[in-house]
């Protein structure tokens, strides 16, 4: 009895020294003040930014507001109405009258590098809760910019920002197609010099250092993987018929991928180490465009099966397949939220195509844009953001939108035809 | 013995706790001074620069594709119209029939080679649209196997929406694209 106890203490005790040492969050959200709740929002906190003084203070303070704007949860405060002038000591009341919660000031220096150093004021304590000083090549202004507001984000509302995370994406050029990069606001776009007649959207390895995607290259369709530390494409599949590549599974050992080899396209799973094929559907029909679960253990796919193009889902070889989409009669492009709960795809509503989001169940179906044709869509690692293709003004570009549909913003430049967008998972 | 286990642990938890608490209470760092003197700020950080300036285009080795001209010189083969397909369909229609009886007798007396190349209009997804066009490639295949093709001599490739004939938005466009195109290759 006594040494049954003994257990029971013990363990729980283990498990909660276990939970502190290693989540950051249960000890964090215990002494940190949350500004703002992000799983529901009441109101937009009011903070201002102070341009910081010194070179470059101009460029970096506006990518920080515009990084923060995005996101809906802060109020910017108009710069005309401040009080205090950069260079002057933080003073609360100078910003209390003017119902600002928190205020950022700093200055910028160059000294070979650039060094930024920034102070985030707690209006209501009048003290400083984030004071810290970022170093960066001249060339990583922009990135230096994103790091103060990826930190200020997570000071207010204690989650990591993606404020430095990258899309990838497909643009077509004089009938070329050519695989890109940019930062997640369009900042910083750059040709990856990968060619093909046609490229599809490119799916990254869970850390970040590959680009899995398919290429069209003297007639034949081949499954490509880029490393970019080792800085080497890679053929990873090919065969006769259509290769298309999906997601990886976590690990990065396994993607799911559609291919046409046995006659018409139907779902495999490729391992790359073992480069072991294992077929999951065979139909008579269409099955394409497999989107891993983020645990691994659900594909959401699309079939022709019912006589329209729908989406289903099934698990990780091949069973229990269930239909999720039944309103309209072309529904493609499926896509999951990195918390598993909600996939977003690309339906037809009114002869054009539209992004919805649908929980994986079937439930909740929600219609996110109505302008023009949308498809692509492809969630940033919070799950707060969507980035998809759009024709809406014309030739195709890429858009970011919040997740709830607002502030649907063109991120590419008029002029290039780009899609296939997806979002870094780092 | 067991209130001072508890005590241990409740001791190890706050400690744990302790550990991760960040530090940033007011050192009285505020204001001008403060900013100039930096040696005071903690949690310094570089930037770090994963990924950043080194993926240049060049490092990359380009695969340059080019379109070869194969097959057969001008005049030695009869032309086979492209057949075309209804919206988000692949079956083969009527219309369709007379070319492809005409293609599989020449096939079958000459023992030439044929690629079919599947095609759909603007509408679709990208991805969506690729593995139609495969589908309406394999069906036409079907078609012709089913004539007495051997389907050795017959290769499919979809280009999904990326190979229009015509390139404005409306249905006598659509209608062009949405095709199956043959090219003999020997």
């Amino acid at each position: 009895m006594e040494n049954k106890t003994f257990n029971h203490i013990c363990r729980a005790g283990i498990f909660l020294i276990l939970l502190c040492l290693q989540l950051a969050l249960p000890c964090r959200s215990a002494e940190a003040k949350v500004y703002i709740d992000i799983t529901s929002p009441q109101k937009q906190l009011p903070i201002a930014i102070q341009e910081l003084t010194g070179p470059y203070g101009k460029e970096i303070s506006e990518i920080i507001k515009k990084d923060l704007d995005f996101t809906g949860l802060f109020f910017l405060l108009d710069e005309k109405a401040f009080i205090e002038k950069p260079e002057q000591a933080f003073s609360r009341e100078n910003w209390s009258v003017l119902g600002a919660e928190v205020v950022l000031k700093g200055s910028v220096r160059v000294d070979k590098k650039v060094i930024a150093s920034i102070y985030l004021y707690d209006v209501f304590e009048g003290r400083a809760v984030l004071k810290k000083r970022y170093k960066a090549e001249k060339t990583m202004i922009v990135p230096l910019a994103h790091s103060i507001a990826n930190d200020i984000y997570k000071e207010i509302t204690g989650h990591k920002g993606v404020f430095r995370t990258k899309i990838a994406f497909v643009v077509e050029s004089k009938g070329v197609h050519e695989l890109y990069l940019m930062d997640w606001d369009g900042g910083r776009m750059k040709n990856l010099g990968i060619r093909a007649r046609t490229l599809l959207t490119p799916h990254w390895s869970e850390d970040g250092t590959k680009l899995l995607y398919s290429a069209e290259r003297q007639k034949r369709w081949g499954i490509y993987l880029l490393d970019f530390l080792k800085k080497r494409e890679m053929l990873i599949f090919s065969s006769k018929g259509t290769n298309i590549a999906g997601d990886f599974f976590p690990g990065g050992n396994e993607f799911a991928l559609s291919s046409s080899k046995a006659g018409t396209a139907d779902i495999y799973v490729y391992n790359i180490p073992k480069s072991r094929l294992t077929r999951l559907t065979s139909e008579r029909g269409i099955e394409v465009s497999p989107a891993v679960s983020p645990d691994g253990l659900t594909i959401a796919f699309v079939s022709d099966r019912g006589g329209s193009p729908q989406i289903y889902t099934m698990d990780k070889i091949g069973y229990n397949k269930a239909r999720i989409t039944f309103n309209g009669s072309y529904n493609t492009s499926p896509t999951w939220s990195p918390k598993g709960d909600v996939i977003a795809f690309s339906g037809r509503y009114k002869g054009r195509n539209q992004i919805f989001i649908v929980k994986p169940d079937g439930s909740g179906l929600t219609m996110l844009t109505e302008e023009g044709n949308n498809e692509d869509p492809s969630f940033s690692p919070d799950g707060r953001f969507i980035v998809f293709t759009s024709d809406r003004d014309g030739e195709k570009g890429i858009y970011i939108m919040r997740a709830n549909g607002e502030a649907q913003t063109r991120i590419t430049p008029r002029g290039i035809k780009a899609f296939g967008p997806r979002w870094s998972p780092k | 013995m067991r209130k001072i286990l508890i005590l241990l642990i409740v001791g190890l938890i706050a400690f744990g706790c302790a550990q991760k608490k960040i530090v940033k209470s007011g050192v009285g760092v505020e204001g001008e001074e403060a900013i100039k003197t930096s040696e005071q700020i903690e949690g310094e950080e570089a930037v770090k620069e994963i990924q950043e300036a080194e993926i240049a285009g060049q490092d990359i080795a380009k695969v340059e594709t080019e379109e070869l001209p194969e097959g057969y010189k001008e005049g030695e083969i009869p032309s086979f119209d492209d057949i075309y397909f209804d919206f988000d369909r692949y079956e083969i229609k009527e219309s369709a029939k007379p070319t492809l009886k005409k293609l599989s007798s020449w096939l079958i007396d000459t023992g030439a080679k044929v690629l079919i190349e599947g095609h759909c209009d603007e509408r679709g997804t990208n991805e969506y649209n690729l593995a139609l066009g495969d589908r309406r490639a394999v069906a036409v295949k079907e078609y012709l196997t089913a004539s007495g093709v051997a389907p050795s001599k017959i290769e499919t490739l979809s280009y999904g929406e990326e190979r229009p004939v015509c390139t404005e938005s409306n249905e006598a466009c659509w209608s062009k694209n949405r095709r199956a195109h043959f090219v003999i290759t020997k």
